[in-house]
């Protein structure tokens, strides 16, 4: 188990990225913060040692996930939010509000890898595992979000 | 794209109050004592056994100990009490396959009894045994796996754009066999002719056994099962205008139509125009014959094409299997729609 250090430690470098990927997940910033708050009570109880920030950052991947499951199988939960219903942040450059807007408009399916890919900078084989989807799968989701991100912003 | 993409993402942040929740999750776990938190799934599980009244079991704390017990316990529990006809045991008997894998790890053994396959509705009956010392009895509801995920050989959606799905525990608990068993429905948002009655390879997964928010037991259970493809009827009809609610204008009531409506033993699928997607139709369920209602018991809707331009697909899963040789209409809020 942690000490209180070292899971201050934790989550003061962690936070954001749990709270990014709960974000890609739902879209909508409360359900967001009850996933992330969840996987970092996770994070606190668990009793497993980490060999390193690497494997705690992995590992904190995959809560995350699962939580964002979890919560999305809550039979009281809505399964769909409408993007309108869904306050995005305020960026400080337009192309960067305009672009992620675009990435809320992808499905689900495609969020979540993209940003493992592209801002996590894991690998296709290590996002299928977390996502427990084919290497192949990842691959295809992944050059699809690009093109529909590509035709999206060029329409813009 | 990259890095306008990494740029973008630099400036998402965990809001405060999120940072301070997490930073006194240590002061709050040193100064109480460990609660008992009964997670949703458990808790919805525990009010459904409770909501079983007028049954043997209900009265014990006990669990149906196979997938037809409970479903006729649904039935009772849905017909007030009128007897069950033996063309609906039939058909629960048709639509119920045994399974009976296992596996094994840390010493508890998870079973996959049965399942029984719809259009979009998928239940699959668990029996938990083992080295564990399992508490038994009306608390034993507070089990259920951490983690629950089901994985098709394919993707069962065929459209480009995602298929919402969902699990729940309708129950978990001690059956009048003594064993822990459990029932996982799983549903997805499926759209067109798709189907999970196309037949599947599939794998359920589970990590952790939970006893409310404590792990009973860490692991990880893989059951690999077949959905034999089968024809089941359905019933179609073109277009149908409901009663529904407008949730974005204060659910003011309107009208809405329901185009390519799909009716089958296990649930409802139909299509809105983009323009009417925020007009959520009435609550309702099938109507039988002898005037048995069989209620909705959940859902997802989600966008097929492009997402505001392109059809709002519903799709939604009864409460328990029907007979569909005796529908005879489905009922939005005050409205039925005859069928057959």
């Amino acid at each position: 188990m942690l000490t209180e250090k070292e899971f201050t430690a934790a989550a003061e470098q962690h936070l954001d990225m749990v709270y990014r990927i709960a974000l890609n997940w739902f879209r909508s910033p409360p359900d967001a913060e009850d996933a992330a708050q969840n996987a970092m009570l996770r994070l606190w109880r668990a009793e497993k040692p980490f060999a390193d920030d690497e494997h705690l950052r992995r590992w904190l991947v995959r809560v995350t996930l699962n939580e964002c499951k979890r919560i999305s199988a809550n039979p009281w939960r809505s399964r769909t939010v409408p993007l309108e219903n869904c306050p995005e942040p305020v960026f400080s450059d337009p192309a960067r509000q305009t672009l992620f807007h675009e990435v809320m408009t992808l499905p689900v399916k495609y969020r979540v890898p993209l940003y493992l890919y592209y801002y996590e900078g894991y690998g296709v084989r290590e996002i299928g595992e977390m996502l427990g989807i084919k290497t192949s799968t990842v691959q295809t989701r992944l050059a699809r979000a690009r093109a529909k991100l590509k035709t999206q912003l060029e329409e813009e | 794209m990259k890095n306008l993409y990494r740029e973008t993402f630099d400036e998402v942040h965990a809001s405060d109050t999120l940072r301070r929740e997490v930073w006194s999750m240590t002061k709050q776990e040193q100064n109480t004592p460990k609660r008992c938190r009964v997670p949703a799934a458990a808790l919805a599980a525990a009010v459904l056994v409770l909501a079983l009244t007028g049954t043997t079991l209900a009265a014990s704390g006990l669990v149906p100990g196979s997938m037809k017990n409970w479903f006729i316990q649904q039935w009772a529990g849905t017909s007030g009490g009128e007897g069950i006809s033996a063309e609906q045991v039939a058909l629960f008997d048709r639509l119920i396959q045994e399974v009976g894998v296992s596996d094994t790890c840390g010493g508890v053994t998870v079973t996959l009894d049965s399942i029984t396959c719809g259009d979009s509705a998928l239940w699959l009956l668990l029996k938990v045994s083992g080295d564990l010392d399992m508490v038994q009895g009306e608390a034993a509801t507070a089990y259920y796996f951490h983690d629950t995920e089901v994985v098709f050989s394919r993707e069962p959606d065929r459209e480009d754009t995602p298929g919402g799905s969902g699990m729940e525990y309708p129950f978990s608990g001690t059956s009048e066999d003594g064993v822990q068993t459990m029932l996982i429905r799983y549903t997805i948002t499926l759209t067109g002719t798709d189907s999970l009655l196309d037949g599947y390879d599939a794998v359920l997964h589970l990590g952790d056994l939970m006893y409310g928010d404590s792990v009973a037991q860490e692991g990880e259970w893989v059951l690999s099962f077949k959905i034999e493809p089968s024809k089941q009827e359905v019933l179609t009809l073109e277009s149908a205008e409901v009663p529904a609610h407008d949730h974005e204008n204060g659910s003011e009531a309107v009208t809405t139509e329901l185009r390519d409506i799909r009716v089958s033993a296990t649930g409802i699928r139909f299509i809105q125009i983009a323009e009417q997607q925020m007009f959520a139709p009435d609550q309702g369920g099938v109507v039988l014959a002898d005037g048995t209602e069989v209620s909705r018991a959940g859902g997802g809707s989600r966008w097929t094409g492009e997402i505001s331009t392109g059809e709002w697909a519903s799709d939604y899963y009864w409460k328990l299997p029907v007979d569909l040789s005796q529908v005879v209409g489905i009922r939005f809020g005050g409205t039925v729609i005859p069928l057959n």
